[in-house]
Parts: C-alpha cells; sequence; structure tokens
C-alpha cells in the first residue's frame, strides 16, 4: 500500500487517497462542524474480496475520528456484507465486525492474507474451504475471514497516516481548544507528539491546561516533549511554579531534569525549595543541582 | 558459577547404610538412585512431611524406580510402605496402584489403594539373605500413584510413627543431617527460582553481591517453566522506569502460549542465564522450610535436599522471598494477609463486603497430541460422573482449568492439585471411551497434563505499603514506585455453570478485568514491615487481594526481581536494611531503576500476552 497524496480542493474539504490492498483506491473525506473545524473523516470503501477462487465486493461507510481512529462503521443500503457463499452477515455478524475494528492490536496487524489459513490443501480441499488458523479465530468471524482481514488493514493501515497529517495540516487555535476540551488522552498525546517547537508556542496555554489535566504518565511524557527554551520560559515556569504539587512525583523528576539553573525564576527556586523530600530521592538530588547553582 | 546440589544421587546408599540403627532401615523414595518413570513432588511436603514418588504417566504405566537399600544384618524384616490412595475422596476405587519389588520379588500386595490420608501400610515380611538388596516401586496404572517411603525392620513390635513430628525425629535418627552452617558467604540468599528470584538473583549478582539462589525443583522459572508451562504476561520498559524489564526480556522466552510443548518455555535459557554468573551460588532441588530468627533478623535460612534429605544452612545479612507462597517470611514470624479482605478494609470497590477466605486457584494445564493411528486411554472407574453435558470436547486445557478456589492453597495443595487431575482425567477418559463424538478423538494421544500446579495466590508478606485497588485506578501514584505493575486487575473465580454442574467443587475459572495506567508498586511493598532483612518479589508482595490482580504476572515480578536485586546492592554497599533504602539512600535504586540491568541491547521479544492497558505505554 502507498499513499498516493492529500489535497486540499476548491471548497477547502481536504481529500486524501491512497491505494489499499489489491490497488483499490479509497478516498477520504473530512467533515466540519457548524463552526467550520474538523470533527470526522469518512470514506466510501469498496473492495474487491476474494477467497480461493472466488471474489466479490465489498461495500461500507467508515468513520475515523481527527487522529485516525477507527470510529464507526456504516452499511449501505441494499449492500449488505455477505459471507461464503453469498450468505449475508447476522446482526451478530454485524456486531463482532465492529469489535473487531475496534482492536487496534487485533492479531490480524501481523498476518498477511496469505497467512489466514491453515496450508492443508489436499486434492479433495481447495482454497475456500481451508481452515482458519487458529490463532486467530476470535479475530475473525467465521466464513468472511478475509473480508475481516481486508476491512482491519483498511481501518488501520494506511488511512491513519494519511488522516494525521491532514489533521496536522488543519491545526489552528480554534481547531487546538476544540480538541483538547475533550480531555482525550489520545489527542493529547496525538498533539504533543506532533507538534513543533513554533506550534508548541503557539497553542501554549492548550499544552498546559492538557498537563494540568493529565492522567497516567501524560504530564510526564508532554514535559518531555516540551523544547527546552520553551519549558524555561517566564510564562512556563509560572505555571510550573503554580502548579508543581500537583504533579506526580515523575513528572516532578521530568520537569527538574529539564529546567536550567541558569534561567529559574525566583518563583520557581523558591518553589522547589519548599519542595524538598524529607527523605532521600532522586528528586530532591535535582532541586539541590538546580538552586545551590547561585 | 557453582552448580551445587545435583550431583547427590548415590549418596542414598550410604545414608541408608550408615543411618540405620540396629534392625530397622528407613529408605527416602525420592533418594532412588534410578527413579525410572517416576517424578518427585515436593509440593506438599511441608504438611505430609517429606517429598515423595509418584507415577506420573497420563494412563501408562511408567518405568520401575529402583535403588539398593543396605542392610547391616541378614534376617527377617517386616516391611512398611508410606503410600495413600489419592482418589479416596471422590471414589471407592483407587487411581493409583503399584507395587514393591525386592530383588524382583513382589511383596505379594497392591499398594496405593487403602488409607486417604498418607500413612504407613503394612507391606508384609521380607528374607533379606544379603546385604545389600534391590528394591523397585513398580507402577500399575500410570495414574499418580504415590510413596513417600520404605521402612524395614526386624525389631517385633516395631512400627514407624505416622504423624510428622514423629517421622521427623525418625529421620533425625536413620537419615543424616547437616548440624552446622556451611554456607554462609552470601551477601544475599535468594529463596524461589521463578522468574521473581531469577531476576532478584541476576540483578543482585551484576551488582557484586554474592548471591544463593535456592529452588526447590530441577529447573528454574516457576509458572513459567515446562513444569507447569503459563506463558510470560504484562509488560517490561515502561514508565516511569523504561529500563526494567531488560532483564526480563533477555531470559523470558520468545513465544507465548499456555500449555505448549516443552520447549516453549525455554528452562535452559533461564538457566543458562544463571550459570553464567560468576556471583550466584545455584541450589536446585533445596526447599527452604525453617528459618532462623534473631530478634527482628532472620539469622539462617535452612533447606533440604529434595533427594538426599540433607538439609544446609544459609546464613547472610540479607534474604528475599521469591517463593510465591511467602514461605520464608511465614516461618520468620513476618505479618502477612491471605483471602479476600472486606470492602471497609481499604475502601476497595471490588472488594467483598465481608472478608472470606476465596483465593484464585491452581493451573493444572493439558494438552493431546494428534498421531497417526488410534489411541486407547483406559475407560476409569475411580472418576468423577460424566456425561455429554459435562465433557468439554477439547484438545487443550488453559489457565481456566483452575481449582483449590476457596480452599487453602498452602495447606490443602495435593487435594487441590489432585482434583485437577481427577477432572483433566474424568473428562479425557469420557472423550476417549464414551462421548457421543468420540471419533473426533480416536486418534489423540494425551500427550501432557501438568503435575506441578501453577499457583497465583497464597500469603501476601505485609510491607511499610499495602497496594489496594485505588491506588491503582486513582492512579495514586508514590514517590517510591518501582517497577511498573500494567496487566488489569484480573481477578478470577470460579465458573458458576461449572460450580453448579460440579456440586460446589469448580475446576474451571472465569476472569474479570479493570483496566489501569502502568502503576510502579512502591519500594515498600517489597520489604517486610517487621522483620528487617526481608525483601519480596513475586505474588507474595504486600497487596491487597484485589491488588495482587495486577502484579501477580510474571513478567511484572521478573522486574520486581530486578529493583530487589538492585535493592540489595544498596543494602551491601551502604550496610543498611531495605527499609533504609527507602528512607536514606532511595536516589541510588532510583539511578540503579533508570539505568536498568538487563541487555538493552537485545531485541525485544517480550511482545506477546501484553494485556490491555488504558494508555501509550511507551515513550
Amino acid at each position: 500500500m502507498m499513499v498516493i497524496g492529500t489535497n486540499l480542493v476548491s471548497d477547502d474539504i481536504p481529500i486524501t487517497s491512497f491505494t489499499a490492498s489489491d490497488s483499490v483506491n479509497i478516498e477520504v473525506e473530512a467533515h466540519y462542524d457548524s463552526l467550520g473545524l474538523l470533527e470526522i473523516y469518512s470514506a466510501r470503501i469498496s473492495t474487491p474480496v476474494c477467497e480461493g477462487s472466488k471474489c466479490y465486493t465489498i461495500e461500507i461507510d467508515f468513520y475515523w475520528d481527527c487522529i485516525g481512529r477507527f470510529h464507526h462503521y456504516d452499511s449501505i443500503s441494499g449492500k449488505g456484507l455477505t459471507k461464503l457463499d453469498h450468505i449475508p452477515f447476522t446482526a451478530s455478524d454485524y456486531r463482532k465486525l465492529d469489535a473487531i475494528l475496534h482492536s487496534p492490536n487485533s492479531l490480524l496487524a501481523s498476518y498477511s492474507n496469505e497467512e489466514l489459513v491453515k496450508d492443508t490443501r489436499s486434492s479433495a480441499i481447495d482454497g475456500i474451504t481451508c481452515a482458519t488458523k487458529n490463532e486467530i479465530k476470535e479475530s475473525v468471524i467465521g466464513g468472511a475471514v478475509y473480508s475481516c482481514h481486508t476491512l482491519w488493514h483498511i481501518a488501520h493501515g494506511q488511512a491513519v497516516d494519511s488522516i494525521q497529517s491532514t489533521t496536522q495540516q488543519l491545526f489552528s487555535k480554534d481547531l487546538i481548544q476544540k480538541l483538547v476540551s475533550g480531555e482525550d488522552q489520545g489527542i493529547n498525546y496525538f498533539l504533543v507528539s506532533s507538534f513543533s517547537a513554533h506550534e508548541f508556542s503557539l497553542y501554549l496555554p492548550e499544552v498546559l491546561r492538557t498537563i494540568e489535566n493529565g492522567k497516567g504518565y501524560y504530564a510526564k511524557n508532554a514535559i518531555e516533549k516540551m523544547p527546552a527554551e520553551i519549558l524555561n520560559s517566564s510564562e512556563v515556569q509560572g505555571f510550573f511554579a503554580t502548579n508543581f504539587g500537583k504533579l506526580d512525583y515523575f513528572a516532578q523528576i521530568a520537569l527538574l531534569e529539564k529546567l536550567k539553573a541558569e534561567l529559574l525564576s525566583i518563583a520557581m527556586k523558591d518553589t522547589l525549595a519548599e519542595e524538598m523530600d524529607e527523605r532521600d530521592s532522586y528528586k530532591n538530588d535535582l532541586i539541590k543541582s538546580l538552586i545551590s547553582n547561585d | 558459577m557453582k552448580l551445587l546440589g545435583i550431583s547427590i544421587l548415590s549418596l542414598l546408599i550410604s545414608h541408608a547404610g550408615l543411618g540405620q540403627s540396629e534392625s530397622s532401615v528407613l529408605v527416602e523414595t525420592e533418594s532412588f538412585k534410578d527413579k525410572g518413570g517416576w517424578v518427585i513432588d515436593q509440593q506438599s511436603m511441608d504438611v505430609m512431611g517429606s517429598p515423595y514418588l509418584m507415577a506420573h504417566g497420563m494412563g501408562t504405566p511408567v518405568a520401575n524406580a529402583t535403588t539398593t537399600v543396605s542392610f547391616a544384618k541378614k534376617g527377617t524384616y517386616r516391611v512398611f510402605v508410606r503410600t495413600r490412595n489419592w482418589t479416596a475422596p471422590w471414589s471407592d476405587e483407587a487411581a493409583g496402584k503399584f507395587q514393591i519389588l525386592v530383588d524382583g520379588e513382589n511383596l505379594g500386595q497392591d499398594f496405593g489403594i487403602r488409607s486417604k490420608d498418607w500413612s504407613w501400610v503394612e507391606g508384609g515380611i521380607v528374607e533379606v539373605t544379603k546385604l545389600k538388596v534391590e528394591v523397585s516401586l513398580h507402577d500399575l496404572t500410570g495414574f499418580n500413584g504415590r510413596c513417600d517411603a520404605l521402612y524395614f525392620t526386624s525389631k517385633r513390635n516395631d512400627s514407624p510413627p505416622n504423624t510428622v513430628k514423629g517421622l521427623e525425629q525418625l529421620r533425625g535418627v536413620l537419615l543424616p543431617v547437616e548440624k552446622e552452617p556451611s554456607e554462609n558467604s552470601f551477601d544475599f540468599v535468594v529463596i524461589g527460582g521463578g522468574m521473581a528470584g531469577t531476576c532478584a538473583a541476576i540483578s543482585a549478582a551484576r551488582l557484586g553481591v554474592k548471591v544463593a539462589l535456592i529452588q526447590n525443583r530441577p529447573l528454574l522459572g516457576g509458572n513459567n517453566s515446562s513444569e507447569v508451562r503459563v506463558h510470560l504476561g504484562a509488560r517490561i520498559n515502561l514508565e516511569p522506569y523504561p529500563a526494567l524489564g531488560n532483564l526480563v526480556n533477555e531470559i523470558g522466552p520468545t513465544q507465548g502460549g499456555n500449555a505448549q510443548p516443552k520447549d516453549y518455555y525455554e528452562d535452559d535459557k533461564k538457566l543458562q542465564a544463571v550459570l553464567n554468573e560468576p556471583n550466584i551460588s545455584l541450589f536446585l532441588n533445596y526447599h527452604a522450610n525453617e528459618v532462623q530468627v534473631e530478634g527482628k533478623r532472620i539469622a539462617n535460612v535452612v533447606a533440604q535436599n529434595l533427594e538426599t534429605g540433607m538439609r544446609k544452612f544459609f546464613s547472610a545479612p540479607l534474604f528475599a522471598d521469591c517463593t510465591g507462597d511467602g514461605t520464608i517470611g511465614y516461618l520468620a514470624g513476618a505479618e502477612y494477609m491471605s483471602g479476600r479482605e472486606s470492602r471497609s478494609t481499604f475502601n476497595e470497590p471490588t472488594a467483598p463486603e465481608k472478608e472470606d477466605n476465596l483465593t484464585m486457584g491452581l493451573s493444572v494445564q493439558w494438552f493431546s497430541q494428534a498421531m497417526d493411528r488410534s489411541v486407547d486411554f483406559p475407560d476409569i472407574g475411580w472418576g468423577l460422573p460424566w456425561n455429554d453435558e459435562k465433557a468439554f470436547a477439547i484438545k487443550r486445557g488453559d489457565w481456566d482449568w483452575e481449582t483449590g478456589m476457596g480452599k487453602d492453597m498452602i495447606n490443602e495443595t495435593e487435594f487441590i492439585r489432585d482434583y485437577g487431575l481427577l477432572v483433566v482425567y474424568s473428562n479425557w477418559s469420557y472423550l476417549k471411551n464414551h462421548y457421543n463424538n468420540r471419533q473426533e478423538f480416536k486418534n489423540e494421544a494425551l500427550k501432557w497434563v501438568a503435575y506441578i500446579g501453577g499457583k497465583r495466590e497464597s500469603r501476601r508478606l505485609v510491607g511499610d505499603y499495602i497496594l489496594t485497588e485505588n491506588d491503582l485506578t486513582e492512579p495514586n501514584l508514590k514517590p517510591d514506585g518501582t517497577a511498573p505493575t500494567s496487566w488489569t486487575i484480573d481477578l478470577h473465580y470460579p465458573d458458576p455453570e461449572n460450580l453448579e454442574k460440579f456440586e460446589g467443587e469448580a475446576f474451571r475459572s472465569i476472569a474479570k478485568h479493570i483496566t489501569i495506567y502502568p502503576y510502579p508498586i512502591p519500594f515498600r511493598c517489597l520489604y517486610s514491615k517487621n522483620i528487617e532483612n526481608l525483601m519480596m518479589a513475586g505474588r507474595d508482595i504486600s497487596v491487597t487481594h484485589v491488588a495482587l490482580g495486577t502484579v501477580r504476572l510474571m513478567r511484572t515480578g521478573g522486574m520486581m526481581g530486578e529493583v530487589v536485586g538492585m535493592a540489595a546492592s544498596i543494602c551491601k554497599a551502604q550496610q543498611v536494611q531495605p527499609r533504609d533504602i527507602y528512607l536514606n539512600h532511595f536516589s541510588q535504586l532510583e539511578r540503579l531503576m533508570r539505568k536498568g540491568i538487563g541487555d538493552a541491547s537485545l531485541p525485544h521479544t517480550q511482545d506477546y500476552n501484553e494485556g490491555g492497558t488504558l494508555m501509550k505505554t511507551n515513550k
């Protein structure tokens, strides 16, 4: 698979198109909310699926969120999905497909089309009835192994990179504010991983807000990704001088490792002096090396 | 590297010879020179008094176990056999029958058929006409017949004692015991050679600590060894210490899967990693079951060789309990918890309203193999009543063949494991002989059934901090965080349907999961609150029952071992106890954790069975 390209069409709707397996071109379309801000991406999938000597076409609409995470699918009226020998998907098959497509870590990721079935062909067995490999039985729908595999790879394949790069091109103050307002850790990680130094500076209040509300190791990772010159700026030091105690220990360590003694504000120094632990810790060592360097 | 404790097979003869009193000889079967197809089972030795030999033939009688017994005098001897009928709790028919041959002559009766409990059974009279006699255990069924010891006496009214205490005294008279500490050159004694203990030993050794590693099986790996066959689980190389886990990556098997062929578990890789460390002395086949305490510190741990019975003293300034069962802590008087704490105890939403004894169970996994011909399996009469509705028409039993939930995981280990064997055999015998669709199983041979049970939970030793569900879910990160636990809070319960079908004694389990962010386990959970020189790693650390649900995974245990080994090096360098590290030297441990102890240049192979987590885990 390869990305053919992303272009902005005349009415400012970015279209990103890429080639899925078997040279199927898929065009991804961006959708906007009433304020004109990016909302979701979609694509109409029309792809041939071949199982042994039999081929048929799957048609279905796919949706991804702003950072390329699979969101949902819609079946197209009159073009329901089928299994082997054109048996229509049941409601339960559709539910299972939904679960499969929502599993970014599916075992299907590491299987090629050719590896899906056991190579147990004998003269009496053709490709269609080959047994699905036991390891992936839970990851597919019986009788629709290749369909599941093809659709999963479209949902989690090149579309993700294309969508992410399109979203990056659309970054604006309003969009960033909208994105961080959802307090979605995945989106926040995407933002701080994507931002250039200039963008960190441009969207600093939003970044600091995500750090304040971050869960798990987000604060630590965001601090680590923030350019040192921005982190040592008076604005950022002001923020951390106030919020240092609210950071978890490991985010504190990340911050202390990036602060530069010669750039330390008085407020930050005062905060750090108060934050010394009673017991021995690496944090204390870092603080000492920062504030004793007058 | 010194490899100790495996070249002792021939000592029995001289023991029997030297140790005999005037007219009686005690022969421990685990000391038999040639064990044939019999295996040593030590899992219940602290309860029933000794390791024993077991005929684990999975339905095919195993080859004779044979040894030479020396007598001081010729004459007429009465023979006693210490054995039991392991299926007595469920059936009138005995599964594990065997005979005793003395110089090839059958004593004339079958054993393993009478007593429900371990006891001495009179085996008849033999005429000893020469001073060296060959004695054999002859298995009749292949279904786990078991024999602990034989006692020959020429005294008229002599019979061996049935109590564990009495037996201990008898052994003291008839078998040799080391009286003085002989192994006192260690800085650090690690008891338990599972993933946690192995990593603890290697980590400490690489940092210049002289380590004794004591393991009560002939190989390393514990639940991840080819004896139990549970694959490693959870993640390594995580925030906030991405270098932790490099050692787990170094010694962990490269492919995953429960109940798979032996090679999957790469026993030799773990053993070789230990053998490569000049600072480790490895004591395989030694079971530590005595602790000598001075004040609030352990002075010696005493471990018994599983074959010779020789008891060896290990003295050191520092110990790590990586036994899983918290055996060393328990014997030293360390505070511990077991069962489930009530909801109000630690304010845990998942805890039951009232405390109880429920623990997660022990797995007896199994699998069959397709052959190119039909294969018979005995139509057993001693199995549980079975039918098509009860049958599991499958060819591999995974982790969820789990028994003993609600039983005493330490004092009822033998029963719990035996029930696991019973249901595997009951199901398989039914599939092969009576199942409606038995044709499907015609060519299948029962290839492997575990006889070493895979335990999940028993004692948890209490540290200066007890990790709880709320710490994990909030998450409430602590400055002394160490190895990150990343698996879900994964708690097992009896499968309700199975529980109903099998009248309250379930053998299938279900798991309930709560996903968490990777959470660094506080260092204060890795040392005992009241035994000053005792650390722990693995499933016996200071956590609640609910929190155990996540920390019990073996990659996490391995990382705890890495940390405990690092802590041992600081204890040695600073001449301090683990608590002092937390209070006064923690920055040193942090630096070691940031650096890691494993080979970071190796390819990352530990990407199977990582489990779900709430967030991106790698930097």
